[in-house]
This record gives C-alpha cells, sequence and structure tokens, in this order.
C-alpha cells in the first residue's frame, strides 16, 4: 500500500491547524480509509487533547525516533473509529528532538501502512515546520480571512515553493458569512488573489468546534455540525470526489440546520 | 639548487605568483604545489594574479593550474600578461582571454517568473522583470527599472542606489511601499483600490509621482 502523507500548517498559529487535522484523519477514518494523524508539535502538543487521546499516550514521536520504541507501539488506535489512529508528540522535549531525515524515515513507514497521514505541524517557520514537511506529498495550507493569517500563509508557500512541494492546497477556516456580507471580513475571490493556489475547502466558523475540541470529540462526526461537515467534505475531496463548495450562508439556528440534515445536504 | 621557477611577489594590484614556464607543464605543476606546500596557511584563501610568461596558454593548461591552485585553497584573481618593471614581450593573441571585464548593469535584465510570495526579495542589479504577482511583504530590488507583469502588492525599489531617473510600473498597481533612489514613497490612505489598469511611478521634481501608463509614451522615460 502506498499511502498518501499530507502535512497541514500554516505559518501563523491559532488558526485552526490541530483541529483540521483531528477532523479531516477522523473524517477519512469514517469514509473507510486507515487513517493516522501525527503531531509534530513536540513540546506543545494539542493533537491527543482535541481527539480525545490524551490518557492512551504511552510512547511518543521523540521514543521512535530515539529508538526507544517500534513505531507501532507508539500509535493509538481510536476505539470510535478502528480506522483512525494518531502518533502523539513529545510533552516534554523542544523541536530539536526530531530531524527532517527521522521525519522522512518514519513518513516512509506510514505511508506503507495507512491510506492517509496527516502531519500536523507546530506554528512558525523553523525547525519545527522543517521537520513537518520533510516527509509530505500533499500539503495543505490552513488560514483565516484575517489579513495577518493571510500574510503568513503566503510566506510558508513561497517556502513550500522553495522546497519544491508540488502540490499545496489552500483552506479558508473560521469564515463568517455575516461579516463577509457586510464587508468587514476578507472575502474568498481577495484571499485567493493572493494566494494563487488551489482552494481544497471553506470551513464555516461555528461554536460546535470549542465544545466538541475541549471535550475531545470529533466534529466531524457529529452531523449537527456546520463546521464538521465542511471537514467531511474536505475529506471526500481529498479522495478525489467532486464536492461543490457549501454556499457561504449565516448560520440560520438549529431549525434550518436540521432541515438541512434532513435533505442530506 | 636551480633557479626557482615559482616566485611569489607583492605588487600594487595584490599577490603575484610568477611562474617561469621553461619546462613541460607537468613539471611545473609538481614545482607549483612543491611551493604551496611549504605555506598552506598562507595560500589558503589568498587571492593571487597568475603570470604565465609569454607562453601561449591553452584552455586544458589553464585547467591544470586551476585544480593545484584549488586544492590549496588559493584563489585566482586573474592571470597577468606581462607586469610593469619585467621586460616581456607582449601576449600572443591566442592567450584565451581570463578576465572578462565586468557587464554593463544598464544591459543587465533578471527576469522572474513566478509569484514573489512574503517574505522573499528578488534583487537585480541592471532591470529587473516580474512576470506574476508581487505579494504583500515581498521586496523586490533592482539597480535600474523595475517592470511587474501583475499586480505589484508589495515594496518595489529601483534605481538602487541613486539612479533618479528609474521608474516602476505594474499592470496592477497596489504597493506597500515604494523607493527611487533615495526617495521613499507609500500609497496615501485615501486610495482603498487600484484602478487595475498599468500604471508608472517615476521621481518628478524630488518626489514619487504615480501616474496612469499611457500608450506612446514610452519613449518619455527613456531619460539620463
Amino acid at each position: 500500500m502506498a499511502g498518501r502523507v499530507i502535512t497541514v500548517t500554516s505559518g501563523k498559529g491559532g488558526v485552526g491547524k490541530t483541529t483540521f487535522s483531528a477532523n479531516v484523519s477522523a473524517a477519512l477514518a469514517e469514509l473507510g480509509k486507515k487513517a493516522v494523524a501525527v503531531d509534530t508539535d513536540v513540546g506543545l502538543r494539542n493533537l491527543d487533547i482535541v481527539m480525545g487521546l490524551e490518557n492512551r499516550i504511552v510512547y511518543d514521536l521523540v521514543d521512535v525516533v530515539e529508538g526507544r520504541c517500534r513505531l507501532q507501539k507508539a500509535i493509538i488506535r481510536d476505539k470510535r473509529l478502528g480506522t483512525l489512529h494518531m502518533l502523539p508528540a513529545a510533552q516534554t522535549r523542544d523541536k530539536s528532538a526530531v530531524s527532517p531525515d527521522a521525519m522522512e524515515k518514519i513518513c516512509t513507514e506510514l505511508r506503507a501502512q495507512f491510506d492517509f497521514t496527516i502531519i500536523d505541524s507546530p506554528a512558525g517557520i523553523e525547525g519545527g515546520f522543517q521537520n513537518a514537511i520533510a516527509g509530505a506529498d500533499e500539503v495543505v495550507i490552513v488560514t483565516t480571512p484575517h489579513v495577518s493569517a493571510i500574510r503568513d500563509a503566503d510566506r510558508v508557500i513561497g517556502l513550500l515553493e522553495a522546497a519544491e512541494k508540488q502540490r499545496i492546497y489552500l483552506v479558508i477556516n473560521r469564515l463568517q458569512a455575516e461579516m463577509v456580507r457586510r464587508g468587514d471580513m476578507l472575502d474568498i475571490p481577495d484571499i485567493l488573489d493572493i494566494l494563487a493556489i488551489e482552494l481544497l475547502g471553506i470551513i464555516p466558523e461555528d461554536e460546535f468546534i470549542v465544545v466538541t475540541s475541549n471535550r475531545g470529540e470529533l466534529a466531524s462526526l457529529n452531523p449537527a455540525s456546520s463546521a464538521g461537515h465542511a471537514y467531511k467534505n474536505i475529506a471526500r475531496r481529498l479522495l478525489g470526489e467532486d464536492v461543490p463548495l457549501l454556499p457561504v450562508e449565516e448560520d440560520k439556528g438549529l431549525f434550518k440546520r436540521l432541515a438541512r440534515l434532513f435533505k442530506g445536504q | 639548487m636551480a633557479k626557482p621557477r615559482v616566485k611569489l611577489s607583492g605588487t600594487d594590484y595584490g599577490l603575484l605568483l610568477r611562474l617561469e614556464w621553461d619546462s613541460p607543464l607537468p613539471q611545473l605543476l609538481v614545482e607549483l604545489e612543491e611551493y604551496l606546500q611549504q605555506s598552506p596557511k598562507f595560500f589558503a584563501g589568498a587571492q593571487v594574479l597568475l603570470e604565465l610568461g609569454n607562453r601561449p596558454v591553452s584552455q586544458q593548461d589553464m585547467e591544470q593550474l586551476g585544480v593545484v591552485l584549488e586544492r590549496y585553497g588559493v584563489m585566482l584573481q586573474g592571470v597577468a600578461p606581462m607586469f610593469e618593471g619585467v621586460e616581456r614581450p607582449p601576449p600572443p593573441a591566442t592567450r584565451p582571454p581570463f578576465v572578462p571585464s565586468p557587464p554593463d548593469p544598464q544591459t543587465l535584465i533578471h527576469l522572474e517568473q513566478r509569484t514573489v510570495r512574503s517574505g522573499e526579495k528578488v534583487a537585480a542589479d541592471g532591470h529587473l522583470i516580474i512576470v506574476g504577482d508581487v505579494n504583500p511583504g515581498a521586496e523586490v530590488i533592482a539597480g535600474y527599472n523595475i517592470f511587474v507583469w501583475g499586480a505589484l502588492r508589495g515594496s518595489a525599489y529601483a534605481g538602487v542606489p541613486d539612479r533618479e531617473e528609474a521608474i516602476i510600473t505594474a499592470l496592477h498597481f497596489a504597493p506597500i511601499q515604494l523607493r527611487i533612489a533615495g526617495h521613499i514613497a507609500r500609497p496615501p490612505e485615501a486610495r482603498p483600490n487600484a484602478p487595475g489598469t498599468p500604471e508608472l511611478a517615476r521621481i518628478d521634481q524630488n518626489a514619487i509621482i504615480v501616474e496612469a501608463w499611457e500608450r506612446g509614451r514610452g519613449g518619455f522615460y527613456k531619460r539620463g
């Protein structure tokens, strides 16, 4: 099996890389693909919390890199979805504990075992970022519709182009339809005009995400979440399905959401 | 001991390494190597001029000499055909030119065909042509003119350091900052949207002005 290794990165922190990594991994797993989410944010690990697997960590990425355990032993299998897995980062070390070479080796192993390896990268463009992209076949850039996030995304795209990464996709996160409509937020054509890369998806602002990620639940597994729906669509697009972008509309309350759900949209 | 065939002297132009080229090349190479071996620390990183007398030198000869020099970290600045105070016949015409004169920057054009993204810097001694966008946070710099066949949203610095006649043009002109020679300008706050038609920046009466590109005026900008 030759799986795909996809790194999720952004430059700027707090734009939703970890939430994206967790939810898209889960959505892919739900679609029957064997998926593993890898946390490369050594020293500031979060992915385990968002995925609700914190209390099951025994070994981590640095243990694998330093030869204290085999890769297999560090990977945690999710009990909700048998196809979903996670490889946690070490919390008590820093980025220098991993090297791009070591990451490439691990990615080669993961590629042979999983359909999808989703690598969550730390914020920034230093060593941790270089580790995260070392083994990637594809890269997803997550940005929010803020000028500063877009500026950083642009910087990262430049670095990825210099590293000769060919497939780079854009995800616009936390879009607030009402603000775009009022002209208070950059709209999608403006963002695409500057970044000029392929758009993989748009995720609406959804307070569901705050609730679920604090509880270690995954919004993409919850049919009532509009963001969860968008994550699922992104997973399907990664699988090559032609899924149209969700119309950017305001959240019209529970009733409309339920109606949408019944219509199967 | 025979007269040394390798001799080092200081001149107004720097170190001069003179080779008495009266023996076959392989022997000369051995002697050169022996000479360099005596003080490797001195020669490592040293810049020298080479004097080879009046013997015709082929490209292959030069390459072999270069290999030996490189091994000791010697940087070859050039080949001196004949030095002051030394009476030698002029070098034969067959000698290849080893020291090309630097080209006039005004004739140099650097072409960049891509999106220049935030944090990237493209610099050229001569003219700079970008086919693509210059994004916010990117910097393009040229000794002469800058032409952006795309959107200019970053910073552009033309006419470095003091070429007042330099111009900056873009199809979509929305820079964060402009500099021409010693002048700095930023677009006025009251211009939220660039018109989206080609514009041009130049210096007029000691200030940078931006104006619409007018057909047929190309020659006007060819000043200085």
